[in-house]
């Protein structure tokens, strides 16, 4: 009896209970879980940003230098090179630095955010969650992506 | 059937490391160590290590691989376990406590698995290690495409730890699946299993069971089952190290030499902090044996198993870092340096404030401050209980030490790494001082004490606090 009053007393120690409740919440809607793709929990973690790796990921070739966001005001995920690189290898990631540095490289496209558009045009910046082709080859792959 | 290979694959291959790996323990143990807890630790441990070399001397990475090395470990550990005697087990009745303790350690175990398998990486850092795994899958090598793009990581990032943790979560993708988790099952169960294993011989089974679940459900700990992290296998196999250095003091067997440089191997290949926490232990363990073996000299035929335990960690750490500076041309990490460091003060206030927070790890830090002052009180205690008591100490202090060395301009600076990293070492801690406080005079007087509770008599017949 006192074993069984030790364990239930044990859950309502307030940081036992929130990480138990975690897992249990997570047991009783494991079934729907289960009948949910991966794809939706996926958009059901990360929302719009993993929207855009899957999007990104579905209109580059995968030898592409791709630009991403190294601006502060952009969520952390999408300036981390190693969190993009997990939907979007073996396509080469960089940030407008390495551009600078070597000014021979040249991106194929550029991952826009609502505050990184990295110099462009107005006629072509879009301050929103896109992609855009800038190398030459990049335009004419993007030619298929209304095809 | 895609689904069958996909979970099933990897199921069977970390079944099989297991099987080889308590084979392997068994032997060194000298037929002690046949359970399947301290098993998977050292089937876990070799089989990432011999993946790691032969990846490294150019065996490239990708499911063949996986399969080989895991049918060498589990037919060649089954092989050297097999003529091993085991120790005579006593069969006993269990009492309704006994009963109500592994239904609650079952419905944990369960909460762990699904804990595990629920989510895909959703963790920012695991995006990292995992994100590895899929390259390396990808360039069938450790040297990935990713270290010379023209924009290569730094010495700060994730990509410069040693890389036995990313080869683990490469198991899955590799069988074409999707969860890398899969892994984190066996050491969420494997590390509170080892945890029964080394204290069934010492305390009564209720006792044992009680010690396991507090341990197991350490709330950071239980948590980072689902956040696809490298602190919980890092920490499964310091403890490994501990038990197995507990065992060599203990029964002078140079076996578990042996056993404890492979989980030495283990953790340094998993995390570079490893290499502090495995100097704490054999500081520990010096400590111990030059109090309680004053004018013993040390057997002739233990020195080489004893030297190979203390370099272990350079088949894979030393390793790594030589390959990172050759072949990579990545620093190694980087994050001690001359400059303005975090210095002691805000690590101490970490320390004094983080392990007692609830939420953190709950009770198992107020117990074992409860159960040190029994130490100096009742001094005649087993040197196991003695070598974790202290290795809990010098564990600790090393890692306040090392924190306290970090630039101030490492990732974010205190601000950021105290309650994140600093917080998340201490995981190191949590067994050694569950371990010591469970074999402590403190852990005794309450077992014996609770003996009666429990089970409704005056107090423990002598007999059952050894084999009860």
């Amino acid at each position: 009896m006192l074993t069984a009053a030790a364990i239930a007393s044990f859950t309502l120690i307030p940081g036992y209970h929130a990480r138990l409740g975690t897992a249990w919440n997570q047991t009783r809607v494991a079934p729907a879980r289960l009948g949910i793709p991966l794809d939706a929990v996926r958009m059901s973690q990360f929302g719009q940003k993993y929207w855009l790796m899957k999007q990104v990921k579905a209109k580059t070739f995968e030898d592409a230098i791709i630009v991403v966001t190294d601006d502060p005001a952009d969520p952390p995920e999408l300036r981390s090179i190693l969190w993009c690189a997990y939907y979007l290898y073996p396509r080469v990631l960089v940030q407008e630095s390495a551009l600078r540095a070597d000014p021979e490289l040249e991106a194929d496209f550029v991952i826009t955010t609502p505050h990184f558009v990295m110099g462009l045009p107005d006629s072509v910046a879009k301050p929103k969650l896109g992609l855009v082709p800038l190398s030459d080859r990049a335009r004419e792959y993007a030619t298929r992506w209304t095809q | 059937m895609s689904a069958l290979v996909e979970w099933g694959g990897p199921i069977l291959l970390w079944f099989a490391v297991a099987a080889g790996g308590r084979g392997f323990a068994a032997r060194l143990c000298g037929g002690a160590g046949r359970g399947w807890g301290l098993g998977f630790l050292t089937g876990f441990s070799l089989f990432l290590t011999l993946v790691y070399v032969s990846a490294l001397v150019g065996v490239p990475i990708g499911l063949l691989l996986f399969l080989a090395v895991a049918v060498v470990t589990a037919a060649s550990g089954i092989l050297v376990g097999r003529s091993v005697p085991s120790p005579p087990v006593v069969r006993e009745t269990w009492t309704p406590a006994e009963w109500v303790l592994s239904i609650a350690l079952g419905a944990a175990a369960i909460l762990a698995i699904v804990k595990a398998l629920f989510f895909p990486v959703v963790a920012m850092d695991a995006h990292s290690y995992v994100g590895r795994a899929l390259a390396m899958l990808h360039d069938q090598r450790l040297d990935i495409q990713l270290y010379h793009w023209p924009q290569p990581p730094s010495s700060e990032s994730n990509m410069s730890y040693p890389p036995l943790m990313s080869l683990a979560f490469a198991v899955t993708p590799a069988f074409g699946g999707w969860q890398p988790k899969i892994v984190n099952v066996f050491l969420a169960l494997a590390w509170p299993l080892a945890v029964y294993e080394t204290l069934r011989p010492c305390i009564p089974r209720y006792a044992a069971l009680v010690w396991t679940l507090i341990l197991g459900l350490t709330p950071e700990v239980f948590a980072h089952i689902s956040f696809d992290l490298i602190n919980l296998p890092a920490m499964a196999l310091a403890m490994g190290e501990a038990i197995a250095l507990a065992g060599y003091l203990e029964s002078g067997d140079r076996g578990r030499l042996v056993l404890a440089g492979i989980f030495a191997a283990g953790m340094c290949g998993i995390r570079s902090d490893g290499a502090v926490i495995h100097g704490a232990l054999w500081i520990a363990v010096a400590m111990v044996a030059a109090g309680a073996f004053r004018g013993r000299r040390l057997p002739r035929a233990h020195v080489l198993p004893l030297v190979a335990a203390v370099l272990a960690p350079a088949i894979t750490l030393g390793s790594w870092i030589l390959y990172c500076r050759t072949a990579l041309g990545l620093a190694p990490p980087g994050l001690l340096n001359s400059g303005t460091t975090f210095g002691i003060g805000p690590v101490l206030r970490a320390f004094a404030y983080i392990p007692f927070r609830l939420d953190a790890f709950g009770i198992t830090f107020y117990l074992f401050a409860l159960a040190v002052p029994w130490f100096g009180v009742q001094r005649r205690r087993g040197i196991a209980a003695r070598f974790y008591l202290v290795s809990t100490v010098f564990t600790a202090a090393a890692i306040v030490l090392l924190f306290s060395r970090i630039d101030r301009a490492f990732g974010g600076g205190p601000g950021e790494i105290l309650p994140t990293s600093f917080k998340r070492s201490l995981f190191y801690l949590v067994p050694l001082s569950g371990l010591a406080t469970a074999l402590s005079p403190w852990g005794s007087a309450l077992v014996h004490r609770g003996y009666g509770w429990v089970h409704r008599r005056q107090r423990l017949r002598p007999a059952q606090t050894t084999d009860g």
